[in-house]
């Protein structure tokens, strides 16, 4: 083995071991490469813990409000969720003139007015949500009231989830870049709601224009 | 080799110390005694064998550095010194940006209170950053320009395709190298500069999932917020120094290997004028081209000193606000052209398009075989540079927001006046001339000339962006155009500026600005007061008497 | 060749001068960036307090005029004075030592700010606490209400009034009362905002109608005269929450009444007594 010559045209003919180990060698080289670039991007993509605004929340059935009833608080999660249903329209939830089809099913608003970025609150006696920096109002899924604020509320992205609490059995569906509400499956034990994936709302008519009492 | 006793016995204590002393310097300096120096220093013929060329065969910081350049290059022209003074610069901001990491924390809880710290804290502070931040602009000009250079000289052919190629990577770095650093301040203009650049990565003509993985990875969170600041950090203070570093060394090692290109006409393509330079055509490293190196950082570094301290101020502006975006965005001035483009075309195909250029410009050398470098024998080259500068100059300026981003006129007058983020001319006047009254554009105040100007750029921009529909009609004394269907102005419109004390040292500054539908004389089509505050410490005298600011 | 080492050593000797002359005015300039600063940060706080404060504060933090920030229409400041002397003035004012403050008078107005105070209508202003602020928000405002106090604000006479227990130990120091300037300042003080005016059938908005409050007011509470339930009810709206509201079930504790009737009419407390006479008759 150690006289063959070092003429790459002989070499053609058969590879040493040495040679060939050589390659294997560089070849594994290349894979650990490969797998550190990979390892490497993952490392580098920020993750959001489960239950950190970013990431993923869990909640229960019994986290949901009832059908058009005032929505529910998750200030951990910068989210209230709403459970709506416009063939039983109320104070709270109604559908405008201008909405072709009924609303119904869950959704996960943002917390934060798309006006200006200030946290509003719901007003129980006023049955909808006030921005007390500059007044903008919304109704109970989001669609503004009264100006100033510029569009709906943004949605973030909600999952039904089934009693293995991994199984997807339904999810928020995207319908000209925005999440709709959706009814939940009848199985649905939890609700998933993923903060890292938020939609913003659109620019729709007010809605005091049909009542006729904007400020 | 005696030794220093056996060397005082000898000749005496003064005599050994002279000795060693020459011993030592010649250590030193790897070659070259004080005899030496001095002859150097004096102009006189070096004695043989050339103890000037040891320093480069036998030292460290000397070995990459060439002992002797040929005659012709060592004029301004060709070079006109550039490669030089980019690698200075590097160094300048290398140092400038080591003191000023001093002070500095990557957290956006405290980076911007360490800005005021380093302006209103650290003596020499403000020159610190200015400097840094006018060295900055400056490397990006410099370094344009030497690859504007080596493209003309036709330097970057046969055998230097591989130094334009590294050098084309050194021109990327050090604009991600401005580009990091202009996040470190943390203020509104350096927030949202990058969120509108990075929003630029989501429209990559990539598939979804990666664009949004990438736009992850750069912002290190849903938004720019914290992990963004730190990760760009590290990139503007070890990364890209490191790579610029490497490539660095890369490229000046083929320069020297290749030899410096002689002006074009003196050299045929292939000719390896680094080894071949005739005796008689040498001008050697020591001492002639060190005293013309060091001479041309000193007037950089007089230029670079004297402009941060009296010409260009780096701009801190509020606290970066992650939801209220003001108007007028800007991109600095040397990315400007990107923004121009992207108002002409499609995000996608731009986004797409930048890397394309870049990947073109580092190929270009091997497909531009042309045989002469002579300036005749390139006309289309050089047509075609040329038509390439106007385009980016075009695009710069269409990048400004001058161009075609204009908000409603009533808000244009209020933020000229009393804009968001900056000085003004109303801005500027020192706190005692900010009079309390209600004042219409134009309007003269006796004894008042900051006042007075302040109110006359008021009606200048009334003028602007008003018309009327009564001919003859003035506002401060300048006579407003028609009104037409479809431009951008405010029919006879009705405005005034006024001044109020709000607390002790504090006024309140008002831009009031309402015009009437001329169709519906009931409602108001432009109705805007828009509020200012003015504090009489805030400084902005100070920060007006800077060229870069617009007062 | 000697030109170039001439330029060279003058380039340097004009930076040497111009460090020189740098470091010279170096700590003038640091101290006007130093001051700078702070005008700045003031000038900040004032937009913010003029967005999130002057309309329960007042536009002059006097709680005097406050307007709604959406609608423009004035409304009844809720919230206590700042631009106010027991406030503000001194290192340690008359009202940190009456919260039993400990620390600083800049830590006493930010941390009040940062954390509004449970149990009023102060909200949690800092991000920290799932407020809408950031901590150099929150730093601003501070200190654009601590520029509140000057000379003229501290060297003025603090006034402020020893409101007695019982309604009759008010009368007995205040005996005349002027229903129709009570009227008047029915209006000023913004209690027609939620009120209504009673005798003008302005209906009450969002508090309760004080219509008959002479005779339903002695219902209210177990052993408390109509004039002793309105007495106590101005001056500490949250003790005794009313049945109803125009809009339902009235809110509270904490009433959404303003609580600072006793600081405002500390200045001249004839004014409730006019108002006790428009309301109940007498």
């Amino acid at each position: 083995m150690a006289d063959v010559a070092v003429d790459a045209s002989v070499a053609g003919n058969g590879i040493t071991r040495r040679e060939f180990l050589y390659y294997i060698w560089g070849a594994s080289m290349v894979l650990l490469t490969a797998q550190a670039a990979g390892v490497l991007i993952w490392f580098l993509i920020p993750r959001f813990r489960e239950g950190e605004f970013g990431g993923n929340f869990l909640k229960t059935l019994a986290d949901l409000p009832d059908v058009n009833a005032a929505p529910a608080n998750f200030a951990d999660g910068r989210f209230w969720l709403v459970n709506l249903d416009t063939n039983q329209p109320n104070a709270r939830m109604y559908q405008a003139p201008d909405e072709p089809e009924p609303i119904v099913g869950v959704a996960a608003i943002y917390k934060v007015c798309t006006h200006l970025g200030c946290i509003y609150a719901w007003t129980n006696s006023n049955d909808r949500f006030e921005c007390p920096c500059h007044g903008s109002k919304y109704r109970l899924d989001g669609r503004r009231i009264e100006s100033p604020a510029p569009r709906t509320l943004d949605r973030f992205k909600v999952y039904a989830v089934a009693e293995d609490k991994t199984t997807v059995l339904a999810e928020s569906p995207l319908v000209d870049n925005f999440y709709q509400p959706f009814p939940l499956p009848a199985d649905t034990a939890f609700i998933r709601v993923d903060t890292g994936d938020r939609k913003q709302g659109p620019s729709m008519p007010l809605l005091c224009d049909f009542a006729g009492n904007c400020p | 080799m005696a030794t220093f006793i056996d060397q005082i016995r000898e000749m005496g204590v003064k005599q050994a110390v002279i000795t060693k002393s020459d011993e030592a310097v010649e250590r030193l300096t790897a070659g070259m005694n004080v005899g030496d120096i001095r002859a150097a220093l004096r102009g006189d013929e070096p004695r043989r064998p050339n103890p000037r060329l040891r320093p480069h065969a036998d030292g460290f910081w000397l070995h990459i550095r060439p002992s002797f350049y040929h005659n012709e290059i060592t004029r301004v022209y060709p070079t006109f010194h550039l490669g030089w003074l980019s690698t200075f610069m590097f160094v300048w901001e290398t140092i400038t940006g080591i003191f000023l990491m001093i002070f500095y924390t990557p957290s956006p809880l405290i980076a911007y209170s360490n800005m005021w710290n380093i302006l209103s804290n650290v003596p020499l502070g403000q020159l610190m950053r200015n400097m840094h931040r006018l060295g900055a602009e400056v490397m990006v000009l410099v370094v344009a320009l030497h690859m504007l250079r080596t493209f003309i000289t036709g330097s970057y052919k046969k055998p230097r395709q591989f130094t334009w190629a590294t050098g084309m990577i050194l021109l990327v770095l050090t604009l991600l190298l401005s580009f990091s650093g202009y996040l470190l301040p943390w203020d509104q203009l350096a927030y949202w500069a990058l969120t509108v650049f990075l929003s630029g990565a989501e429209a990559a003509p990539a598939p979804a999932v990666v664009n949004q993985n990438i736009l992850l990875i750069l912002q290190g969170g849903p938004s720019l917020g914290a992990g963004g600041l730190l990760r760009w950090y590290l990139l503007h203070v070890l990364l890209m120094p490191l790579l610029l570093g490497i490539f660095f060394f890369v490229h000046y090692y083929k320069v020297v290997l290749h030899g410096f290109s002689l002006p074009p006409g003196r050299e045929e393509i292939g000719e390896d004028t680094a080894k071949r330079v005739p005796k008689n055509e040498r001008t050697y490293f020591i001492p002639d081209i060190l005293t013309s190196e060091v001479m041309w950082v000193s007037l950089l570094s007089l230029f670079l000193v004297a402009g941060a301290l009296w010409f260009w101020d780096a701009p801190l502006e509020h606290h970066a606000d992650p939801v209220v975006t003001p108007l007028h965005v800007v991109a600095p001035w040397y990315l400007s052209w990107s923004q121009g483009w992207l108002k002409l075309a499609d995000k996608t195909l731009v986004v797409g398009f930048i890397p394309a250029l870049m990947v073109a410009f580092i190929v270009m050398p091997y497909f531009e075989v042309g045989k002469s470098r002579r300036y005749a024998d390139r006309r289309v080259g050089l047509s075609i540079s040329m038509l390439f500068i106007a385009f980016m100059l075009v695009s710069n300026w269409m990048g400004t927001p001058r161009f075609r981003v204009q908000s409603s006129p009533d808000l244009e007058v209020a933020t000229k006046l009393l804009p968001q983020e900056g000085v003004s001319p109303i801005l500027g006047i020192p706190p005692d001339y900010l009079w309390e009254g209600e004042y219409l554009p134009g309007e003269p105040v006796p004894d008042n000339p900051h006042l007075t100007y302040g109110l006359e750029v008021f009606a200048d921009q009334m003028a602007r962006h008003s018309c009327t529909n009564y001919p003859g009609t003035t506002i401060g004394g300048i006579t407003l155009v028609a009104c037409q269907d479809g431009d951008n102005r405010m029919p006879d419109p009705y405005a005034t500026f006024s001044i109020v004390e709000a607390q002790q040292d504090l006024m309140r500054l008002t831009v009031h600005i309402e015009a009437l539908d001329p169709e519906n004389p009931d409602e108001y089509l432009y109705s805007l007061d828009w509020v200012s505050y003015r504090h009489a410490d805030s400084n902005y005298e100070e920060e007006c008497s800077f060229i870069n600011k617009s007062c | 060749m000697q030109v170039k080492v001439a330029i060279g050593t003058i380039a340097l000797m004009i930076t040497m001068v111009i460090f020189g002359y740098s470091a010279l005015r170096e700590p003038t300039r640091l101290d006007q960036f130093t001051r700078a600063e702070l005008g700045r940060s003031i000038e900040t706080g004032a937009t913010l307090f003029a967005s999130n404060c002057s309309n329960c504060h007042g536009v002059s933090g006097k709680a005097e005029e406050c307007y709604d920030l959406a609608t423009g229409e004035q409304i009844g400041c809720q919230g206590l004075p700042l631009n106010y002397q027991p406030l503000l003035c001194g290192d340690t004012s008359d009202r940190m030592v009456a919260m039993n403050w400990q620390g600083t008078k800049q830590a006493f107005i930010q941390s009040t700010i940062s954390s509004g105070r449970p149990g009023t209508v102060m909200p949690t202003w800092s991000e920290e606490f799932g407020g809408p602020m950031r901590p150099d928000q929150v730093r601003n405002l501070a200190n654009f209400v601590l520029n509140w106090e000057t000379e003229e604000l501290c060297s003025g006479p603090v006034i402020t009034f020893e409101w007695p227990e019982t309604v009759e130990d008010f009368i007995a120091q205040f005996p005349e009362g002027d229903a129709a300037n009570g009227k008047a300042l029915f209006v000023t003080y913004g209690c027609s905002g939620c009120h209504g005016v009673p005798d003008e059938g302005v209906a009450a908005a969002v508090g309760p109608d004080l219509s008959n409050i002479a005779v339903t007011g002695a219902t209210r509470v177990e052993g408390q005269t109509a004039e002793q339930y309105v007495y106590h009810s101005v001056l500490y709206p949250s003790d005794f929450i009313a049945p109803d509201c125009p809009t339902g079930p009235c809110s509270g504790p904490p009433s959404a009444m303003p609580a600072n009737f006793p600081l405002r009419m500390a200045t001249n407390p004839q004014d409730l007594r006019d108002i006790l006479t428009y309301l109940l008759g007498n």
